[in-house]
């Protein structure tokens, strides 16, 4: 369970990114947070992946306020969640495989794991046949699809995808929205920020709109409405 | 943690080989440094050789009368060679003294005709005194001029060599001081460089050190690829530097041979170019190590 409760984020001293943003999350959800640009999505991400602390207020991420982890405990806590972007942030000197296999290497996963797990999710996301190509050889969909591969392959309870589909053109958005999906349908919890219209309507999960820094509606099975 | 120590440093090698460029830069930057710094210290060693050969080379003598008997010329030698500023007197006898004459002018026939003439040896015996620190000469010739053996002795010849002396001695200090002052600019100046040309790299590194936090890499394991990448620039200078001193070596040689310097280069090289190596290895990987660790570490608040 990830819960907001009553959180504010002040960033400079009339910057107010988030106010008062109290938000339960269950296990297994897909939530979509949708609103303009520069409304405080990213924000609300930031602070699941500790990246912000809040002004005030608490996060608490499966019953660890995130407030209190530690400088030790936090790469811990960030194996525990898989994030995507728009800009996809591979490593450009790592070829698929590598990126993949980086995030185990980081959790000190033994060689025979990587070799094991890497090219199954690989296969999962559909670039079975691209092990050595870097990212520069990629499009922005197989780009992304690799980033997916990277934050799925820890088996991380929560996935947060922040405007994964920004850079991408329909065909593409769509293939990686349905791999969020089914993603979500093995049990992951997700949760995607975007600013797209269609894709969320798409979607038809629950959507958390916000406008200024504010909730402004919470709906199960929602539409983009601002 | 073993596994991930060994997966830090391999990551760090392929960095390395794959930022060829930069590499070569960096390693560049820091060989140059390293070099430098060595011309420098080579050159502070090789002038305090040289100035250590021109001071042995200076010694006072002090002349007896020729009636000194050699009794007490050899109590003033034990005197002198007890006093801790005195490195090393030496006796010439008066039969020495007129040998080194004759040999020195055997093809002098009016000097030899003369000495011939007067059948009696004229030269006086002689002490020559060598000291540590030129500067310690007046305090001895002060002792002797002025204390029991005044009597015994005809002259001392320091005085013909004061200028001289006095002018040495003075070159010698402002030569140590202004050496290690520019020694020490210069190797502020190259540290400070090599620093922020790592910086520069570490800077095109950030977005990485940022995916790596994301996916949960605890702060060594980010740290240790650009650590070693750091060493291996230190380590490929240091190398690259040494095999410089060969080639140098043997072609200033001959400069010091013309100049009449006792100094083989190359013969001095090759007796310490293990020392040499460490040296520029150390140097080499202690600024890489330091100044990636440092570099790294803006990245890593939070």
């Amino acid at each position: 369970m990830i819960e907001y409760r009553d959180v504010d984020k002040v960033y400079d001293k009339d910057l107010k990114a988030l106010s008062n943003i109290n938000i339960k999350i269950k296990p297994g959800e897909f939530v979509s947070i949708v609103g303009q640009s520069g409304t405080g999505k990213s924000t609300l991400l930031k602070l699941l992946t500790r990246e912000e602390f809040p002004t005030a207020g608490r996060v608490i991420f499966y019953d660890i306020d995130l407030g209190e982890l530690s400088k030790k405990e936090l790469p811990f806590h960030r194996r525990r969640i898989g994030v995507i972007f728009q800009d996809f942030k591979l490593l450009p000197a790592r070829t698929t495989y590598e990126n993949v296999a980086f995030a185990l290497e980081v959790s000190g996963k033994s060689s025979d794991e990587i070799k094991k797990n890497v090219p199954q999710i690989l296969d999962i996301v559909g670039l079975g046949n691209k092990f050595n190509s870097y990212p520069r050889e990629l499009s922005g969909g197989e780009q992304q699809r690799v980033a997916i591969a990277r934050s799925l392959v820890h088996h991380p309870e929560v996935l947060i995808a922040d405007e994964p589909t920004g850079n991408l053109d329909i065909i593409n958005t769509w293939e990686i929205i349905d791999l969020l999906l089914k993603i979500n349908k093995l049990g992951t919890t997700v949760v995607l920020a975007t600013h797209d219209k269609e894709t969320v309507d798409r979607i038809s999960r629950r959507v958390i709109a916000i406008d200024d820094g504010r909730v402004i509606r919470d709906q199960e099975q929602g539409k983009y409405m601002l | 943690m073993d596994a991930s120590f060994h997966r830090a440093i391999k990551a760090g090698l392929k960095n390395f080989v794959r930022n060829g460029w930069l590499s070569i830069a960096t390693t560049s930057v820091i060989g140059l440094t390293l070099f430098i710094t060595s011309i420098l210290l080579g050159l502070l060693f090789v002038s305090s050789y040289v100035l250590g050969e021109i001071q042995d080379k200076i010694s006072v003598s002090v002349y007896f009368k020729t009636n000194a008997s050699q009794e007490k010329i050899d109590e003033v030698k034990k005197d002198l060679e007890i006093m801790p500023e005195v490195k090393k007197v030496e006796y010439t006898s008066r039969d020495d003294a007129l040998m080194m004459l004759r040999e020195k002018y055997q093809n002098n026939e009016v000097i030899v005709e003369s000495l011939r003439e007067i059948r009696e040896n004229p030269l006086e015996a002689s002490l020559s005194i060598l000291v540590y620190d030129p500067s310690k000469y007046e305090s001895i010739e002060n002792k002797l001029i002025a204390g029991k053996y005044k009597d015994l002795i005809s002259k001392m010849d320091y005085s013909d060599h004061r200028g001289e002396i006095e002018r040495l001695n003075k070159i010698i200090k402002s030569i140590k001081k202004v050496g290690f002052l520019i020694i020490l600019t210069l190797v502020a100046v190259s540290v400070l460089v090599t620093f922020n040309s790592i910086r520069l790299t570490m800077y095109t590194y950030r977005a990485e050190v940022e995916i790596m936090r994301l996916v949960g890499a605890s702060n060594w394991f980010v740290r240790l690829p650009f650590i070693t990448e750091g060493i291996l620039y230190g380590l490929f200078a240091a190398l690259l530097v040494s095999v410089c001193w060969y080639p140098l070596a043997s072609y200033l040689a001959p400069f010091f041979v013309s100049s009449g310097l006792q100094l083989d280069l190359v013969e001095l090289l090759n007796q310490n170019f293990i020392y040499v190596l460490g040296i520029e290895i150390s140097g080499g990987v202690l600024m890489g190590a330091v100044s990636s660790f440092i570099a790294i570490r803006r990245y890593l608040r939070a």
